[in-house]
């Protein structure tokens, strides 16, 4: 039996057309378990993202990361592979933007679709999935997500092993560099006072003793 | 006395419950503390500009959700929130995670009460930058990033080298506070809580 199911927000609607469970009488209830068809309308834009099953995995997946990333500020990595379809999502350069990417199967005759959404328009996309995603009577196998990522992924964030090894190495190649300099410098001479200088040590002035009681 | 006994063990279990929605991770570094106390103390901060008014949000929504008793009075509320280091009366005290998830939680629910003004304000943003406008222009984008603005020289501490880059440059002070009102946008959604949850121990497990 054919099953349709809509989720809104004011700038996005998805909606996923299957077949559902047949045990279950009222259409409420139907447990949505196979897409068909699944579409992603941005209202102000006239636009429509679209695809199947792999379409919705990879959208949720990306659009979840990309949420997390804009709240911690840490770079989630878009797992993407070549042979499939593929979604991404990046800030436009020098922009408030987010360019949100959709390649189609490299066999299907489709063009790449692309949307640069603000952030509104991003917020809504994600409530939309959200909404989605709590729903557990369509399509129960992808439920939400939202992990932290591990300290792994904040050490890669500080940069790459040869870039936090920099500036040890610029210490290291100043102190070498130093070193030899210094090492390069000549040894200044020293000038022991001759004898007849010390034959003059009588025009010294020499305190006397004190004979003063210390009290 | 036997009605104080009858009435604690629920209080503290709604307490509970209402902590429970958000999960425990493995308690986290220093580094992961120094940024969730940071965090919670500017994104209730961005709440407190866009409201144009007071922290009493916090009690209120406390006192209604049932977490009272993790925020008994306005020292504490002022010692918690001290824990941002940042602050000219920085505390060096460390947040508990029930304290934390109180915050996160209260920040969330009034971020949802208040979610036409964030929209209204970050459309507001955008349209601006569109028409190449200055934020000056807009009235309510210019109260909330002047409120914010007084909040962060008044509260916090000028030494910290951050806080002294944000205070020289306005601009860049302005682009902090619109970022927080993102995030706080964020908050807002249906799972927006756990979202920002979350988001506080990313690179911290």
């Amino acid at each position: 039996m054919n099953i349709r199911r809509e989720y809104n927000s004011p700038n996005c609607i998805l909606i996923l057309d299957g077949f559902g469970d047949e045990s279950f009488t009222s259409d409420d209830s139907k447990l949505f378990s196979v897409v068909i068809n699944a579409e992603c309308h941005f209202l102000l834009k006239s636009i429509k993202l679209h695809g199947g099953k792999v379409f919705l995995e990879k959208l949720t997946e990306i659009v979840n990361n990309y949420a997390q990333q804009l709240l911690s500020g840490i770079v989630h990595h878009q797992a993407n592979s070549h042979q499939e379809e593929r979604i991404t999502i990046e800030k436009v350069p020098n922009s408030q933007l987010h360019r949100l990417t959709h390649y189609p199967n490299p066999t299907s005759s489709q063009e790449s679709i692309i949307l640069d959404l603000n952030i509104l328009e991003l917020f809504d996309l994600v409530d939309t999935l959200d909404q989605f995603l709590i729903d557990t009577r369509t399509l129960p196998e992808l439920s939400s997500r939202i992990k932290p990522l591990s300290r792994h992924h904040r050490h890669i964030e500080g940069g790459s092993a040869a870039k936090r090894v920099l500036p040890l190495l610029i210490g290291l190649v100043g102190l070498v560099i130093t070193g030899v300099g210094i090492y390069l410098m000549p040894i200044p001479k020293v000038h022991r006072p001759s004898n007849k200088s010390l034959n003059h040590s009588s025009d010294l002035i020499v305190p006397q003793a004190s004979t003063s009681p210390i009290r | 006395m036997s009605t104080n006994i009858s009435i604690m063990p629920d209080k503290v279990s709604a307490e509970a419950l209402i902590l429970n929605i958000l999960p425990d991770y493995p308690t986290c570094d220093q580094v992961c503390l120094l940024h969730l106390q940071q965090k919670i103390d500017l994104i209730l901060m961005s709440l407190e500009a866009v409201e144009m008014g007071s922290s009493d949000f916090i009690f209120d929504i406390a006192k209604h959700l049932g977490l009272e008793n993790i925020l008994k009075n306005r020292l504490i509320l002022w010692r918690l929130r001290c824990t941002n280091s940042w602050r000219r009366s920085y505390t060096h005290e460390t947040i508990k995670m029930e304290e934390a998830k109180a915050f996160v939680i209260i920040a969330s629910y009034r971020a949802k009460q208040l979610t036409v003004q964030i929209r209204q304000l970050l459309l507001a943003h955008q349209q601006m930058l569109e028409k190449n406008l200055p934020f000056s222009t807009h009235y309510m984008l210019s109260d909330y990033l002047d409120q914010f603005q007084s909040y962060f020289r008044s509260r916090m501490n000028c030494r910290r080298t951050k806080v002294d880059w944000y205070l020289e440059q306005e601009d860049e002070l302005n682009n902090l506070a619109l970022s927080l009102l993102s995030q706080v946008l964020f908050s807002t959604g249906t799972l927006g809580m756990q979202r920002l949850w979350t988001s506080l121990f990313d690179g911290a497990i």
